[in-house]
């Protein structure tokens, strides 16, 4: 890959990742020079007990804890408000989320309100105004990751705010607080992982350095995928492989641009018929492949990700594009037949018509960091109907 | 192949800017921080080079500099620290911009403990998270391409008066920001080119293969690797090529970051005994030292070196190498770019301890003083996270073949006995 000649790279997350990783949170946060911090869990944390563990941690840390439990995320603005409230009232100086998705946007959003003071989004659009040191933030991430968990990305009430402060400078990954989803929302979080892990690799302006987490994320999600369409050999349990995968896509992402691939897939998920992650795991290898076709990117490197650098290195030069692009598909389709059809091959598989699709995806921009110019609706024809570009 | 260890945390807050224009982003990132008045820290070698007029050039008048200071020592010192910290506040400064090696990094690290404490007693906060809070912004421009120290979370200051060395450890004194400019190393000399370079790759090589390992750590090592193999030696034959120039540079940061996640081992352990006792400088060490640890370590960390030959040597040859060679071709091929790095610099890159010379041009590492080498390193806690042990025969085996030049006798080696 060549070398950009000029390129910005930050990330704030510190990584806390494996057996007892919660143990280190209360030192973490004295490290920040944080004592009391509020302790917020969403509904699903709730029902698995995942906060448990997290209380726990903290037991012999002599803080004072906040903790509010099962909050829901249908409202965030005004639930945002009320643990402000809670938030000054016990003087805290910290938080730490227990959840996943819109929860976790909830949970910066509040961070930024009693970091600043201010109570209204549009103060932050285009990312102006949101100070570099917030309060300390740790996230502790479920296996239902949507990938924009550990990215600078909140979303609030139809408005993004995004900047690279925005990103949570604490992640724990423990067996204990990812939980036990079933096979589909694991695949979910792969297939969402997968999607920013590669779009950022097989990018034209990709630098070493976001590539970093980019081979990462794309390997685990490759490696939790693969273990759920029923290769044995995977290495660790399931779930925290597939978190660990999705923690690191959104750091990869950053407060950057989302690339194409993720935005089609979350524009045909308003449709109703099929999920997010699923739409953008069909689309993306035909965004790769078209990018492949249009000679804007060697997609080579595909197939040391999916599979080994030995694979790699035995394939011929010229086919090991097609080789790779090749591996995703048969990984779509083995995940389409463990799963019983639960996730889908093509977009025609949720029964959405092509017209429906085009609808979904019309007012999407192929422009932004690495998307293929033009090609669209080829990308999406193709995925419709399972058919190559080529 | 992806390695993932029970547990690991991996940290790297820097914020990097890099390109051929790195320098002009500095206002932005000042502003950013809310800052308008740096003072530059710097020593005498980096300033006579030019490299400060460089640095204010592509300041221009966005910023008012508040003064510059380019008298740190080569070991940074308390009096300098001091010095810089009391100019800092006479003239009113709110940032600190480190342009230099480890050393003034280190200076303008202590400098900015003392202002953002508002101490006279940098004593107080020696030791590990004393610092309890952010420091003022602290910007490092590297101006070789291998320590990586723009990368690290530590400072260490000699107190000369008291004989005493002061380490500080801290999130905080991670600089805020790293720019890696290709001008600050076009034109360094063709020795140290190399041997920084050998340093990078060093920090990367024993990153990926050594204990403490993660899977991120392993990612910045790779692109390290890749980014030294591929650019070097294009650098050496052409020493204003840019482009390898800002690649070794970023190298040299991915490589830090690899090794201040990952930590190193033995290379590093004798590299820094071999400093300590004769004087010989830290990438030279790592350069003869590295192909000699590898080697030791072969029947612990084989498996992964062999890896390492994907990245150094692109997939053909690795395709072409039976699996059970990859790891002595690694090992040759850093041999090779040793004798390579010696041929274009016309003897200046040494391939053994023999090679190498002090300043009047004697023999830097006479053979007697192996002992004295091995009795330092011994105490070096660098050794902890290698992958093999090493009793005081197996510390002079490597380092009389490290003097000579040859290759270890692997069935020479304790642990490799023990182990089968
Ligand atoms: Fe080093």
């Amino acid at each position: 890959m060549p070398l950009p000649t000029c390129f910005e790279f930050e990330c704030p997350v510190k990584t806390h990742c494996g057996d007892r990783a919660l143990e280190n949170i209360a030192f973490e946060m004295r490290a920040m020079n944080a004592v009391k911090p509020l302790i917020i869990g969403d509904e699903p944390a709730a029902q698995e007990k995942r906060l448990v563990p997290v209380l726990n941690a903290f037991k012999n840390a002599e803080m004072t804890l906040g903790v509010v439990e099962a909050i829901p995320v249908e409202d965030p603005a005004s639930v945002a408000a009320q643990l402000a409230a809670i938030y000054r009232d016990k003087d805290c100086d910290a938080i730490v989320a227990v959840g996943q998705g819109p929860f976790i946007d909830m949970a910066k959003w509040l961070n930024l309100m009693v970091s600043t003071g201010e109570e209204n989004p549009d103060a932050f659009i285009e990312g102006k105004g949101i100070p570099r040191s917030l309060r300390p933030l740790a996230v502790i991430p479920s296996a239902t990751a949507d990938g924009l968990e550990l990215s600078g990305y909140v979303r609030l009430q139809g408005k993004t705010l995004r900047s690279v402060n925005l990103m949570p400078p604490l992640l724990f990954l423990d067996p204990r607080s990812v939980g036990q989803p079933g096979d589909v929302a694991l695949a979910e979080t792969g297939l969402t992982a997968l999607t920013l892990a590669l779009e950022a690799m097989f990018t034209a302006d990709a630098n070493p350095m976001d590539v970093v987490y980019a081979r990462t994320a794309a390997k685990l999600a490759a490696m939790g995928l693969n273990g759920l369409a029923g290769d044995s050999e995977i290495g660790g349990p399931l779930s925290l492989t597939v978190a660990h995968a999705a923690a690191l896509a959104g750091c990869t992402l950053g407060a950057g641009p989302q690339p194409l691939a993720f935005k089609l897939g979350w524009a045909v998920a308003e449709t109703g018929k099929i999920s997010a992650a699923q739409a953008m795991g069909v689309m993306l290898s035909y965004v790769l492949e078209h990018r492949l076709a249009a000679n804007e990117m060697p997609a080579d490197m595909l197939l040391e990700l999916l599979d080994s650098a030995g694979r790699y290195a035995r394939t011929p030069e010229g086919q090991r594009g097609a080789a790779g692009l090749q591996l995703l598909r048969d990984l779509l389709n083995r995940l389409f037949e463990t799963t019983d059809g639960k996730i889908r091959r093509t977009l025609s598989d949720s029964g959405l018509s092509l017209q429906d699709v085009t609808e979904a995806t019309e007012g999407i921009s192929a422009q932004g960091k690495g998307n293929a110019s033009g090609g669209q609706e080829t990308i999406i024809t193709c995925a419709w109907e399972g058919r190559p570009i080529r | 192949m992806l390695h993932i260890p029970g547990y690991y945390e991996y940290c790297c807050r820097v914020n990097v800017v890099a390109g051929h224009d790195g320098l002009e982003k500095i206002p932005a990132l000042l502003e950013r921080v809310q800052a308008a008045k740096p003072m530059i820290v710097t020593d005498r070698g980096v300033a006579g080079a030019g490299l400060i007029d460089v640095v204010t050039a592509a300041l221009g008048d966005k910023v008012t500099i508040g003064g510059v200071e380019d008298d740190v020592p080569q070991d940074s010192s308390l009096e300098a620290v001091q010095r810089i910290a009391e100019a800092y506040r006479a003239n009113g400064c709110d940032a600190l911009i480190a342009v230099g090696g480890g050393s003034v990094l280190d200076t303008a690290k202590g400098a900015n403990i003392m202002v953002s404490e508002e101490t006279d007693d940098l004593m107080a906060f020696s030791g590990v998270g004393k610092l309890k809070r952010r420091l003022k912004p602290l910007i490092a421009i590297p101006t070789t391409a291998g320590t990586g120290s723009e990368t690290t979370l530590v400072a260490v200051i000699k107190d000369h008066a008291r004989h005493q060395k002061m380490p500080f450890v801290s999130y905080f004194l991670l600089p805020d920001a790293a720019v890696l400019d290709s001008r600050m190393t076009l034109t360094l000399p063709p020795a140290i080119t190399a041997a920084t370079a050998m340093d990078a790759l060093t920090h990367a090589v024993e990153a990926y293969t050594c204990l403490a390992k993660n899977p991120l750590s392993d990612a910045n090592a790779v692109s390290a690797i890749e980014l030294i193999a591929r650019h070097l030696m294009a650098v050496m034959q052409q020493p204003d090529n840019r482009d390898g120039r800002l690649a070794l540079a970023v190298a040299a940061t991915l490589a830090g970051m690899a090794f201040s996640n990952a930590m190193v081992g033995m290379v590093h352990n004798i590299g820094h005994a071999t400093g300590a006792v004769c004087g010989v400088p830290h990438g030279t060490c790592m350069a003869i030292l590295l192909p000699y640890g590898l080697e030791y370590n072969q029947h612990r960390n084989g498996h992964l070196t062999a890896e390492l030959l994907f990245h150094l040597e692109g997939p053909d040859v690795f395709a072409h190498t039976p699996s059970d060679q990859r790891a002595q071709k690694v090992i040759a091929c850093i041999r090779e770019m040793n004798q390579s790095l010696h041929a274009i610099t016309q003897g200046q890159h040494a391939r053994c301890l023999r090679e190498t010379y002090d300043r009047d041009g004697n023999r830097a590492v006479p053979f007697e003083r192996l002992t004295e080498i091995a009795a330092t390193a011994k105490n070096d806690p660098a050794i902890l996270l290698n992958p093999e042990d090493l009793d005081d025969e197996d510390y002079m085996m490597v380092l009389e073949h490290a003097w000579d030049g040859s290759p270890l006798n692997r069935a020479d080696i304790a642990g490799f006995e023990k182990k089968y």
